[in-house]
């Protein structure tokens, strides 16, 4: 469980807060995405989970641990990050090292650590290529192997900053279906800052930060429901929601907001024109 | 400025073990004051092909002819002079940016290239506001802007050279889709008023296909074809061969008509058009 109870946080040298007093809980084995227009504290806030940032006042508890400058390596094994770049995470010659690098410094043995990194691929489809160079890989694929990397820590909390943003729409795919089988399986608390809200729909929760402060938490579906709504914090409905929306005007309505296409031109279907 | 490719090999550390060759027999022109974006999945090419074209990279065969100058074999003078013609945004934001303050890292470009700073000084705010930021951006730190915050500087910093020609290597990704489309509309109203080339580089086949009026694909190094965004949609079932996936409007309509058996005659498929369709077939009701 992560708690952020009255937490504010300044840079250095910067005059004003990206958040002051946010209180927070995210309960273990949740899939939670955080969306928000650039600069409304996204990144900073997943900084805090894993205490890259500390909280300037307040306090931000991981498990019941309290993160401080002492107990952040600690509360590291337990929180693992995937950012953006898929190039600056790669640290081995091969993507068994790559994978191995954390368990290293964890000193976990080695026959442990040998089922780990076999583990850990096979969870990202990746054991074909445990000998390859990871330089040599798809975008996709190094974000699989960033993750498995993560994952060889079996940490209870999975953070992916804007993971997906610099991949193909093929090397997306493979990344998002694995994160749901992950969370699925497991019962790993996925976090997963966002700009495309068709990949956070995907989620239990959605949170959206506007300048520091909690905008919007809910379900997905009421989400969307806020419509043109979510102009004012810089996000952009989806193609599907701003058709349900022309429907919805000529009272042409399905049981709940769609998600996706598909499930608004099922239920459509099932609805009006099944016989 | 026109740029021309004419059979274009790149190879990555040749007559090495390492060897590997990144761009093949490339021939293709972007024409002058054109909207090109250059497609193609993640490892296709994109980023060694747009090193080509201010000669951060040079051809290990064939030549690319830029305005009047030709590669490779460029010295030092005129590829200083190149690099002010073709202003490039890379991908990473954070690669380009290492001055103190925002306003310096503006002004490194134009005082390297001897431009007159007093004059592009005053322009500092308009430039910024282009880009969707304020006055206030100018004495901070680029250190500790957002990711999206220092992508809009980059793009800042290479807009104030005024360069005939805009290469920009996945510009909007990471950025929130208001933001996005305000640049992809500020890189519009460049191409269309300013008279500057475009060469958008990007997987995102959604802006590729809004926004460019010419689509050079890439696979695997080679040029996969070059065509127009509306040719390259007839053809979509050939997409997913090249890593690349239709916008989802067409995705949208592919399944509309398939499953509820829409009458869409072609249209282009907008939220109006799309909207449109559905709620006439709906009227037309069961038995249609």
């Amino acid at each position: 469980m992560i708690e952020l109870e009255q937490v504010s946080f300044r840079y250095q040298n910067e005059a004003s807060h990206v958040f002051e007093n946010l209180n927070l809980t995210i309960e273990q084995g949740e899939w939670v995405a955080i969306v928000g227009r650039n600069g409304s504290g996204k990144s900073t806030l997943a900084k805090l989970l894993n205490g890259l940032c500390l909280a300037t006042s307040g306090v931000v508890r991981v498990n019941h641990t309290v993160i401080t400058s002492e107990s952040k390596h600690q509360v590291r094994t337990q929180i693992g990050m995937v950012f953006q770049n898929p190039e600056n995470q790669f640290v081995g010659t091969t993507v068994a090292d790559d994978v191995a690098f954390g368990l290293e410094n964890l000193a976990v043995p080695r026959d442990t650590m040998i089922k780990r990194i076999d583990q850990s691929l096979e969870q990202v489809d990746m054991t074909a290529y445990k000998n390859h160079e990871p330089s040599r890989l798809s975008g996709g694929q190094k974000q699989r192997v960033a993750l498995a990397s993560v994952l060889a820590m079996q940490p209870e909390v999975i953070v992916l900053d804007e993971a997906t943003s610099m991949l193909d729409p093929i090397g997306k795919e493979q990344v998002l279906s694995i994160i749901q089988e992950l969370h699925e399986q497991l019962d790993v608390t996925v976090i997963m800052v966002t700009h495309d809200l068709n990949e956070a729909a995907l989620a239990d929760r959605v949170i959206t930060l506007n300048e520091g402060t909690v905008w919007f938490d809910g379900k997905p579906r009421e989400f969307l429901e806020k419509g043109d709504q979510l102009h004012e914090v810089g996000l952009e409905p989806p193609f599907v929601t701003k058709v349900y929306q022309q429907l919805s005007r000529q009272s042409i309505t399905v049981t709940q907001e769609p998600l996706h296409y598909e499930e608004l031109v099922d239920e459509l279907w099932r609805l009006y024109l099944k016989t | 400025m026109e740029i021309v490719f004419e059979d274009v090999d790149y190879i990555y550390q040749p007559n090495t073990p390492l060897e590997h060759v990144a761009l093949q027999d490339l021939s293709f022109t972007i024409p002058s004051q054109s909207f090109t974006a250059i497609v193609g999945r993640t490892g296709s090419g994109k980023s060694t092909l747009l090193q080509q074209l201010n000669g951060l990279l040079q051809p290990t065969s064939g030549t690319v002819t830029i305005g009047n100058t030709r590669l490779p074999g460029v010295k030092a003078k005129p590829l200083k002079e190149l690099r002010r013609r073709v202003g490039l945004v890379f991908q990473y934001p954070e690669h380009q940016l290492f001055e103190e303050t925002v306003k310096q890292e503006l002004l490194f470009g134009p005082k390297n290239f001897g431009l007159d700073l007093a004059q592009l000084e005053a322009q500092l705010p308009q430039v910024l506001q282009d880009v969707g930021l304020d006055e206030s951006f100018l004495e901070r730190s680029p250190f500790t802007l957002s990711g999206g915050q220092m992508k809009r500087v980059a793009l800042a910093s290479v807009l104030i050279l005024d360069s005939e020609v805009l290469v920009l290597d996945e510009p909007t990704a990471g950025l929130d889709p208001v933001g996005k489309k305000q640049l992809l509309q500020l890189f519009r109203y460049l191409n269309e008023e300013k008279g500057k080339t475009v060469v958008l580089v990007t997987h995102n086949m959604e802006d590729a296909m809004a926004y460019a009026d010419q689509l050079v694909v890439l696979n695997d190094g080679c040029i996969d074809r070059v065509t127009s965004p509306k040719h390259l949609i007839e053809k979509r079932d050939q997409l997913e061969a090249i890593g690349l996936a239709p916008p989802e409007s067409i995705k949208f309509v592919d399944y509309m008509k398939q499953t509820l058996d829409v009458n869409w005659n072609g249209h282009e498929a907008t939220v109006v058009t799309v909207s449109q369709a559905l709620i006439n077939r709906i009227k037309a009701g069961a038995n249609k």
